[in-house]
């Protein structure tokens, strides 16, 4: 069985567990990623979503492009959650670990392809990192935008007027 | 990002990980034994001494939520007994809902904070637990008697944090209160609880800060009688350029038939001053014989997010001003919670106007007689029934550069049913219009996320979290209808969602209802209309469904 055969068996099971590593609170309450309303459940069920996209695309063996895109929306939601950039930056790393277990638990020797595997969060992560800092600048940036709109009519009465 | 970045010692010590509800882990502890911590961005800045002054509420002081003391009074703990208990005698409602909820869960998930955040504190049931626990151990005898195991406690330094961080979680928008079974209103009691923490000078800036300004100046923005004119013609200048329309608004004009009240931030901010331009020219296309008051110079009212006494005080200027210029009924423009003050608390609070008329539509002969008690008519109502009665010479052409969605505000909708309104006059004026999903609208409608005072930079992140149900939603309509623009009739609205799509829906902007209104508006004597009122081009490209992929 090659590492693709194991990762669609196992799909299901694998996004679950790697969803509770990534966010404890995931798997029930509102960021519960199973309920069937979505907005019963908007942040869980988006990351959910983003996760098993970018599973899948994985799998599919897509693009960066659309790799960057489902991190984009998983990376959105963890960098307003309070958690360190680390932790919200690194929601791949999990992902290596249950992997590994799982070719463990089949008896599989899948190094060859588990170090591939490997390789590909890794250069993820590293896009990961580049969305992180992105969002939270953005963030600022927010900030900034919501003062000057405030500041802006001042000066532009104040131009108009001549003074202040 | 330095606030974010933890120096080494705090990294391990993050790391070793402690629980927070805040950061989604589980804590290992009963909630009443789990802190609530304060950390940039989860809270809001502390009111400055001057704002408490300049309303005379007690304990002015400098101080940081994020610091162990507080610098509460010494009494604080008195001072919270009497005032609950005072307002426990005089507030049958607060009584009421402090003994009858079941905890049956239904408004669990409603919570746009809760389902942002995911901290079970944020349940409106739990929220209310937070008060109620106090209740039983403060006044029932039970709850004196069973303590912790009759769900009962004691006011604590810990429960004052906890009141704070979690009733400025709140954004009293009363979703979780449709849901209700037995129609608990949550945002009554979050009120309740900020009035007892203003007790003991516990209070936001972004809150007290507006409600002083409006104290002294008539609004929240601080505008003096002359600079809130200058704004106007500001406003004015810039509307002849774009329509060839020359407008002087009529200021505090004695005998006018109608006063026009509207949030300053129509008059100031962007992007409110486009809905004013969409105002101004209504007022013109109809000939209406109105007046703008530099006293009665805001609509919105803070004082509902402080006090009821801060809200009356600040309520009443609209009668004082209609009064003073002799007018017959006022006329309030697009603003969430003024439209909560006005239907649910104005009459009572300062009502009667005997010196009003049952305001009459002096165009279509209209009689609001819904509008008997207040004397006030909502700009929506107005206009909707002004296009009813095929009064306005509209060409909604002129928003086909845009596909709009609409966001009901909280106060309007689930405030005064205002809902059938502002549909009407979009299906009227734009060509493109599409609804969000049925959850997420009219009376389910979902906060912005930074309502009741909590449109605070500081508090970007909570934002962002309580602002994610409605962003989802603004977000299905862009993929699905490609909307790029979301239309809402408070200018609250305005400028948070602004902040929300530049996160969560790059390319989603936010405008006022009569802004798109004032495009349609085929006015007597205008040039050609090749722009719109913010200036960009009609012949704008407008996005498909599924543009975002493009971004």
């Amino acid at each position: 069985m090659s590492l693709a055969q194991l990762l669609l068996k196992h799909r299901e099971n694998l996004l679950d567990q790697w969803l509770d590593a990534v966010y404890p609170l995931s798997t029930d309450g509102p960021f519960g990623h199973k309920t069937k309303t979505f907005f019963k459940g908007p942040m869980g069920r988006t990351l959910s979503d983003a996760l098993a996209n970018l599973f899948d695309h994985i799998l599919a063996e897509e693009d960066s492009r659309s790799l960057a895109t489902d991190m984009d929306q998983a990376i959105r939601v963890l960098a307003v959650q309070e958690l360190l950039p680390s932790q919200a930056a690194g929601f791949l790393f999990p992902l290596k670990a249950l992997v590994r277990g799982l070719a463990r638990k089949a008896e599989l020797d899948l190094s060859e392809e588990l170090n591939g595997f490997d390789h590909l969060l890794d250069q993820l992560t590293r896009i990961g990192f580049d969305i992180y800092s992105k969002a939270r600048e953005e963030l600022y940036m927010i900030q900034i935008e919501e003062q000057k709109r405030q500041t802006e009519g001042v000066f532009r009465l104040a131009n108009k007027r001549g003074s202040l | 990002m330095s606030k974010f970045v933890a120096k080494p010692a705090e990294l391990a010590e993050a790391i070793a990980s402690q629980a927070s509800l805040l950061t989604g882990e589980t804590p290992q502890t009963n909630w009443m034994e789990t802190p609530a911590e304060f950390k940039p961005g989860n809270y809001c800045y502390s009111a400055k001494p001057e704002a408490l002054n300049g309303l005379g509420l007690p304990h002015a002081r400098e101080w940081d939520p994020a610091e162990a003391d507080w610098k509460l009074p010494e009494d604080w703990m008195q001072r919270l007994h009497v005032g609950m208990k005072e307002r426990l005698g005089k507030n049958r409602a607060f009584k009421l809902f402090m003994e009858i909820c079941v905890r049956c869960g239904a408004c669990a998930d409603k919570c746009h904070f809760f389902l942002g955040t995911g901290d079970p504190k944020n349940m409106p049931v739990m929220r209310a637990e937070l008060m109620r626990s106090i209740y039983r151990g403060e006044f029932t005898v039970a709850g004196k008697l069973l303590g912790q195991l009759g769900g009962a406690r004691k006011f604590t330094e810990e429960v004052v944090k906890e009141w704070f961080m979690y009733y400025y979680q709140c954004t009293e928008c009363r979703r979780c209160s449709v849901f209700c079974p037995y129609g608990i209103d949550t945002a009554e009691i979050t009120m309740m609880a900020r009035e007892l923490l203003h007790l003991i000078g516990v209070n936001i800036n972004w809150v007290l800060k507006p409600a002083s300004d409006c104290n002294r100046t008539g609004n929240h923005l601080n505008l003096e009688p002359h600079a809130f004119v200058s704004a106007l013609e500001s406003i004015c200048e810039d509307l002849e350029d774009i329509t060839g329309i020359a407008i002087e608004p009529p200021i505090n004009k004695k005998g006018a038939e109608v006063l026009f009240i509207t949030p300053s931030a129509d008059a100031f901010a962007v992007p409110g001053m486009y809905t004013m331009m969409g105002y101004l020219l209504l007022f013109k296309h109809i000939g209406l014989d109105y007046t703008i008051s530099t006293y009665a110079s805001e609509g919105g009212n803070f004082g509902l997010f402080t006090s009821s006494d801060v809200m009356k005080k600040l309520n009443g200027k609209m009668y004082h001003e209609a009064e003073r210029l002799g007018v017959k009924w006022i006329l309030g423009g697009e603003c969430g919670h003024m439209w909560r003050v006005v239907h649910q608390y104005m009459s009572t609070m300062n009502g009667p106007a005997p010196f009003l008329e049952v305001p009459k539509n002096p165009i279509t002969g209209t009689l609001f007689e819904h509008a008997k008690e207040t004397k006030m008519v909502h700009i929506a109502e107005f206009t909707a029934d002004l296009i009813h009665h095929h009064k306005l010479k509209l060409d909604p052409s002129r928003n086909d550069h845009r596909n709009v969605t609409f966001h009901d505000s909280c106060n309007t909708s689930r405030g005064m049913g205002l809902i059938e309104e502002p549909r009407y006059i979009l299906n009227q004026v734009v060509n493109n219009f599409h609804e969000m999903p049925e959850d997420t609208i009219r009376e389910k409608t979902f906060c912005c996320g930074s309502g009741s005072g909590l449109n605070t930079e500081e508090y970007m992140d909570i934002r962002m979290r309580g602002g994610f149900p409605r962003a989802a939603a603004a977000r299905w309509a862009k993929k699905t209808h490609g909307s790029d623009l979301l239309a809402a009739i408070c200018a609250i609205d305005r400028v948070a969602l602004t902040a929300s799509m530049n996160y969560w829906v790059p390319g989603m902007e936010v405008s006022g209802l009569h802004e798109l209104v004032g495009n349609a508006l085929i006015m007597d004597g205008e040039k050609n209309r090749d722009i719109d009122l913010r200036e960009d081009d009609l012949e704008r490209p407008t996005l498909g469904p599924m543009a975002e992929e493009e971004d």
